[in-house]
């Protein structure tokens, strides 16, 4: 978010808090209606501001108590705001204590099946997005912490923590992060991949292949294939964007071969698309759904001029018959 | 129209507000160079509210997305940029979004945890001035008596929250601890000045 979008929700908030509480005095309400003329989005911020006010508001008093007890982020099985219960002069008091509740020792466990994107808030703020078919565990301890890749792709948007290091183990690399945002993918027959979005990580390498560590930084993609040397290079914006557009469910492609962009395909269904070999260096450009290999093929099709033939866990695209003739 | 914002405010609580991360997201796939996902955002709220009557709107999610596209449209054509990346085409806006995360979250455990879930990442005094204020009714005098703060600091609390809700709402409730944790020490900063 811009600068100046963030302040224009500051200032919309604090209207919004102002005139629910209490009468705008005369001033205030020639410098509220003034500051609304002045750009079409402060109106429209003002709006979402008196939106949230309204939301919170359909909550009905009988369900009070339970928005209280709300758990939040439940973290090693703890919910966070079970330490807060007793009332506010507790919870008040109990923020340390949230602070040590955060450094319990259980490792947790999340996964995603074929075509699923999970979004999963960790303990300290930081948030995993779970790619297709991908697997990690969670371990938070006082000195750091650690998240295993046992399979697929992550997105990792970690909360700063200058004291706890955030690592992220993928086969025998290991990605450190203080606050920063960044993918690692780990899929058979690929590199070990890491694509920083967002200030900056040090790869190394565990183990007796260990040795200096390499530090990556905002928009690099860095490859790391067994124990040849990590090879980094600059990926640009739109790169990066189609890189990432898993996470809303979507895969993009910029002029990739069919035969690419069905590999890329096969990591979300089980529904395969089949590639006559004849066809399979033309090229797409576009973004799709990323669990409908159908709804992708079809398209293809249409564009490429090629024959589609559907069947149960099956889609053919060849040749049309004519074509050539 | 000033007077109409509290029930406009509901309007959109109940129609809009729900689906923004769902239009954010959807802005984000079709990427035009120049154009900020933010100002789009606003924007579209501020014509929403701008229409004579939302109660004509029979579909209002459908109509917020066309509304971003239609200004989204504005901004091509004003700018005349062509190159519109990744997808394409501004059809993408229309396609139906098979993970849409705040939605199915609205379906399976409901408007209540959305909310629920949404103050849980708030400091502890944000959330309990807006819990006051909103959910029980209490007035400002009432909800400074109670926290032990000065009615100040009740205002200050209240725009704090809803500044971090317009951010966590239209993230879909995607937790951000790291910012509110910060302003943790901030509220109770005031606390202090303001006794």
């Amino acid at each position: 978010m811009s600068a100046i979008n963030h302040e224009i929700d500051r200032r919309a908030a604090e209207w919004a808090a102002r005139r629910d509480l209490s009468e705008l005095t005369a001033e205030e309400q020639v410098e509220f209606e003034a500051w609304l003329a002045a750009d079409i989005r402060h109106l429209g911020a003002y709006g979402r501001a008196e939106a949230v006010l309204g939301r919170l508001e359909r909550v009905r008093s009988d369900a009070v108590d339970d928005v209280r007890a709300y758990p939040g982020q439940t973290f090693n099985g703890v919910p966070r705001r079970v330490v807060l219960a007793g009332g506010l002069a507790a919870s008040l008091t109990a923020i340390g204590i949230v602070g040590a509740a955060l450094w319990q020792e259980r490792e947790q466990v999340f996964a995603t099946g074929l075509g699923q994107v999970k979004e999963v808030p960790l303990a300290d703020g930081s948030l995993v997005v779970l790619n297709t078919n991908s697997k990690v565990t969670v371990r938070f301890t006082r000195e750091k912490r650690e998240i295993h890749l046992l399979q697929g792709e992550a997105l990792f948007d970690v909360a700063k923590n200058k004291a706890r290091p955030f690592i992220v183990f993928a086969g025998n690399m290991q990605v450190r992060a203080v606050g920063t945002s960044f993918t690692v993918s780990m899929l058979p027959q690929r590199p070990i991949q890491v694509l920083v979005k967002e200030g900056v990580v040090e790869l190394n390498r565990g183990g007796p292949a260990k040795g200096t560590p390499v530090r990556v930084k905002a928009y690099t993609q860095a490859l790391a294939t067994q124990d040849a040397p990590i090879v980094a290079a600059g990926v640009p914006q739109s790169k990066l964007d189609r890189n990432l557009a898993w996470q809303f469910g979507r895969v993009a492609f910029d002029n990739q071969t069919l035969h690419d962009a069905v590999d890329e395909f096969a990591r979300y269904s089980d529904v395969r698309i089949v590639v006559d070999p004849a066809v399979a260096n033309r090229t797409v450009t576009g973004l799709f759904v990323s669990n409908d290999p159908v709804g992708f093929a079809k398209a293809a099709a249409a564009v490429l001029n090629l024959h589609v033939e559907v069947s149960d866990r099956e889609v053919r695209l060849s040749a049309k018959a004519d074509e050539g003739l | 129209m000033l007077q109409d914002f509290r029930e406009r405010g509901r309007w959109l609580a109940r129609n809009v507000l729900p689906h923004e991360a769902l239009i954010r997201a959807k802005l984000s796939a079709v990427s035009v160079y120049g154009l900020d996902i933010e100002d789009v955002i606003q924007e579209m709220y501020a014509r929403i509210l701008s229409q004579p009557s939302l109660e004509a709107i029979r579909y209002p999610r459908q109509y917020a997305v066309q509304t971003a596209k239609a200004i989204v449209i504005d901004h091509v054509r004003h700018s005349r940029v062509i190159s519109i990346t990744s997808s394409g085409s501004l059809d993408a806006l229309d396609m139906p979004v098979l993970e849409a995360t705040t939605e199915e979250r609205l379906e399976f455990q409901g408007e209540i945890l959305a909310v629920a879930d949404a103050l849980a990442q708030l400091p502890s005094m944000c959330r309990e001035t807006l819990i006051l204020r909103r959910m029980e009714g209490l007035s400002q005098r009432e909800v400074a008596q109670r926290l032990k703060i000065s009615e100040k600091t009740v205002e200050k609390h209240m725009a704090n929250g809803v500044r971090l809700l317009i951010k966590i709402f239209g993230r879909g409730g995607k937790s951000r601890v790291r910012t509110s944790f910060k302003k943790e020490e901030a509220c109770i900063e005031d606390v202090r000045d303001k006794p």
